[in-house]
């Protein structure tokens, strides 16, 4: 079996140099702190921006929500209106007669007791008016 | 060339050769140039710095500084208005609510003056308001707009807004809205231009339906809209309470329809029906008329929208009055059923003449023939037998001389006279028993009528049902403030009052049955009714010649009470006496509401010739 030896030092010695190397490209001098600043300083810029970007969008979205919610708050009371004119007892007598309806005559009621006279009394006891 | 001589002037050296221009050696002192200098500097430092301050918002106009101005351009405090409350009958159908209607301004600024004439004339046409009005209000270059019209309906407001001009502007504003117009108009009442409530339940309950309103600080555009960029400060609204009625449609329906049919036939001023709940309380109609249309309630004179009659006016009740005073004795033992007392048809009492409605005598009569017969000879005896102490204590305990405390706003007290007070005579005590020289409202006199048909339990009049906040209710509760008699002398003053209503009959029922003996007013059912004709004070110590009130109260059935009611004609100009405005009145709306409760009729409480359910068609 064939063994490959390398000596191992100079490999050690090619990797400090590269270490040494590293650190100049990292070390920071007068220069690479302006970069290095006004990097930061745009990084945070730009941040800050999509941040009231955002905050702007969602601000307009809650806007016109709250346009349409005033809007359909207002749809609404206008159809509550017409709906309580539609309830009107006074109106509703003015179409029953325009279609010909007309009240009972008393003479055309017709009173039925079912049950006994006990029943028909502790029926009467209705707590409530009813509706017709 | 320069040369510095000795002084430090610099020299200006001219060449010898001559010129058309006199030359002149021109020197400047160092220190001038200096001085030049340093004022310059001092000029550049002192607009730097005021420009710093400007910048840093020291510089102070008006005793703010630039940048609280600004602030206060930016961030505003704008206010949330909070939305009145609704008000719903007891069936929930709106009464009243608010709705944004647009109101129409002008910007004179704005407004081509070339065109103003024919705009004016235009808007004139579709608002109904005089074009020279308009065309002043475009032409008032004073104000940067003019409201022309507020409340525009919407229909109109399309038209405006289709007529394209740049100078009208259109401005959504709160309108309050009775849909139902004059419908309960004075249980209900109005508010005014600035959304207050000035009568009835608006009135009363103003406070809880306006709500509070709300406040956002926040920044906002050039209209005024709220910017959603920095924080905002919220304080909301709290939209008013929305209430629940005890009226019943239905039930008020009946009363204003009959009210206004006969106070239009007997040709009289006014009138009024109430009909309260007696085991409740709860008012479940109250009508007057003439009434008013609250939408429009600044077309009418100030005591129509004010002034609700059916709690409000005092009047003499008259001879309803004497339901009071057989009650009184009764429950204060001052004499019995059985006790009778001699009716001649007129007395002598501290040298007045005191006699009955005809003159007529009625003989011995006991308590019910005193109500059969309203014989006010009898009645006056049988205040005297209850004694002024026992008498003026009995009418505080039926809450007479204080206000009954129902939430309607504009309620009187009424008027007693009591022995503590000067002027007061034993005579007074002689009239009370038959119901003139005292003054009660409608609502004190049908509320002692209810704590009759209640066996005797007084409650509190009350018009709300119902309190909400969102989903969140407070349901009234019945309220009992006394019990001025016992169960047992209601009993007895219903039964007489059965018999007294009986005898009122033919004035509605003769025409059919063909005779004028007692028979039943309701046919099918038993019910409680006593007229009263009272005489209208003149203010001078007397009493008009030619005008009475016309009224009765009752229950309806007289056992288990479902319904007190109160009905009232003034002035009837057609006849003078109750028994024929207001009876049949009583008969109408007390037919009606029976049926409408579903209670069956007995028919054996129907005479010959009558009809369950019938009525004198007016």
């Amino acid at each position: 079996m064939a063994v490959t030896l390398k000596p191992l030092y100079p490999t050690i010695r090619e990797a400090k140099e590269r270490r040494i190397k590293l650190a100049r490209y990292l070390r920071l001098d007068g220069g690479r702190r302006l970069i290095a600043a006004a990097l930061w300083l745009a990084l945070m810029s730009g941040l800050t921006l999509a941040q009231t970007g955002h905050l702007a969008t969602q601000g307009h979205a809650v806007a016109q929500l709250q346009r349409q919610q005033t809007l359909l708050l207002r749809e609404q009371s206008n159809l509550r209106l017409r709906l309580a004119r539609a309830q009107s007892l006074a109106d509703i007598e003015r179409r029953a007669l325009r279609m010909n309806l007309r009240p009972m005559r008393p003479e055309q009621a017709r009173y039925i007791t079912i049950g006994t006279t006990t029943d028909r009394e502790s029926s009467s006891d209705d707590s409530l008016p009813l509706n017709p | 060339m320069a040369a510095r001589t000795t002084r430090g002037t610099v020299v200006n050296r001219i060449p010898a050769r001559r010129s058309a221009i006199p030359t002149h050696p021109i020197t400047i002192s160092r220190w001038r140039l200096n001085l030049i200098l340093l004022i310059a500097v001092v000029i550049i430092v002192r607009v730097a710095v005021h420009l710093g301050s400007i910048q840093t918002g020291q510089v102070r106009v008006g005793g703010r500084t630039l940048a609280e101005m600004a602030r206060a351009e930016v961030y505003q405090s704008l206010p949330i208005p909070a939305p009145r409350g609704v008000l719903r009958d007891s069936k929930g159908n709106v009464l009243a609510l608010d709705v944004d209607f647009q109101s129409l301004y002008v910007v004179p600024s704005l407004i081509d003056q070339k065109q103003a004439q024919r705009l004016a004339l235009t808007l004139s046409g579709l608002l109904g308001i005089p074009s020279p009005d308009i065309l002043a209000a475009m032409q008032n270059t004073s104000r940067y707009q003019v409201r022309i019209k507020r409340w525009l309906e919407p229909e109109i407001a399309e038209r405006i807004i289709a007529l394209d001009e740049p100078g009208l502007l259109l401005q959504y504003e709160p309108r309050r809205v009775y849909p139902q117009q004059t419908f309960a108009a004075h249980v209900v009442g109005a508010v005014n231009f600035d959304h207050v409530g000035i009568s009835g339940i608006e009135g009363y309950y103003d406070t809880l339906l306006r709500g509070s309103t709300g406040v956002i600080t926040a920044e906002v555009d050039s209209q005024r809209n709220p910017i959603w960029i920095a924080p905002q400060e919220i304080q909301p609204a709290a939209p008013g309470v929305d209430l629940q009625l005890t009226i019943d449609p239905t039930v008020q329906h009946v009363i204003e329809t009959e009210l206004k049919k006969a106070v239009d036939e007997h040709n009289a001023d006014s009138g009024v029906v109430i009909v309260m709940d007696p085991r409740t309380g709860a008012i479940l109609g109250m009508a007057s008329y003439p009434t008013f249309d609250p939408n429009r309630y600044f077309e009418y004179a100030p005591e129509m929208y004010n002034l609700n009659p059916a709690i409000g006016t005092q009047y003499e009740p008259g001879s309803t009055f004497k339901i009071f005073t057989v009650a009184a004795g009764l429950q204060t033992r001052a004499f019995t059923a059985d006790t009778v007392v001699d009716d001649p048809g007129s007395v002598y009492r501290y040298g007045w003449r005191l006699s009955n409605w005809n003159g007529a005598g009625n003989g011995p009569v006991n308590p019910e023939k005193v109500l059969y017969y309203s014989s006010n000879v009898g009645a006056l005896q049988l205040a005297e037998l209850i004694g002024a102490d026992r008498f003026y204590a009995m009418l505080n305990e039926f809450g007479f001389g204080h206000p009954t405390g129902i939430d309607i706003a504009g309620e009187a007290a009424g008027m007693v006279q009591t022995p503590a007070r000067q002027g007061w005579s034993p005579l007074v005590l002689d009239t009370n028993g038959y119901g003139q020289g005292i003054a009660v409202t409608p609502l004190q006199l049908v509320r002692m009528v209810a704590a009759i048909g209640n066996d005797g339990k007084l409650m509190r009049p009350y018009v709300v049902e119902r309190r909400c906040r969102g989903d969140d209710c407070v349901i009234t509760q019945p309220k009992q403030i006394g019990q001025p008699i016992e169960p047992g002398v209601a009993w007895t003053v219903r039964r007489m009052l059965v018999k007294s209503a009986n005898h009122y009959a033919p004035v509605v029922w003769a025409g059919v049955t063909g005779h004028y003996g007692d028979t039943w007013l309701v046919p099918g059912y038993e019910v409680c009714a006593k007229t009263g004709t009272s005489s209208i004070p003149d203010g001078r110590g007397g009493y008009i010649a030619d005008a009475t009130i016309g009224s009765v109260v009752g229950l309806a059935p007289a056992e288990r009470a479902r319904f007190a009611i109160l009905v009232k004609v003034d002035r009837p100009r057609d006849d003078y006496w109750a028994v024929r405005t207001a009876i049949p009145l009583f008969q109408s709306i007390a037919t009606q509401l029976l049926q409408y409760a579903r209670i069956a009729p007995d028919m054996g409480l129907v005479d010959p010739g009558q009809t369950v359910g019938g009525r004198l068609n007016r």
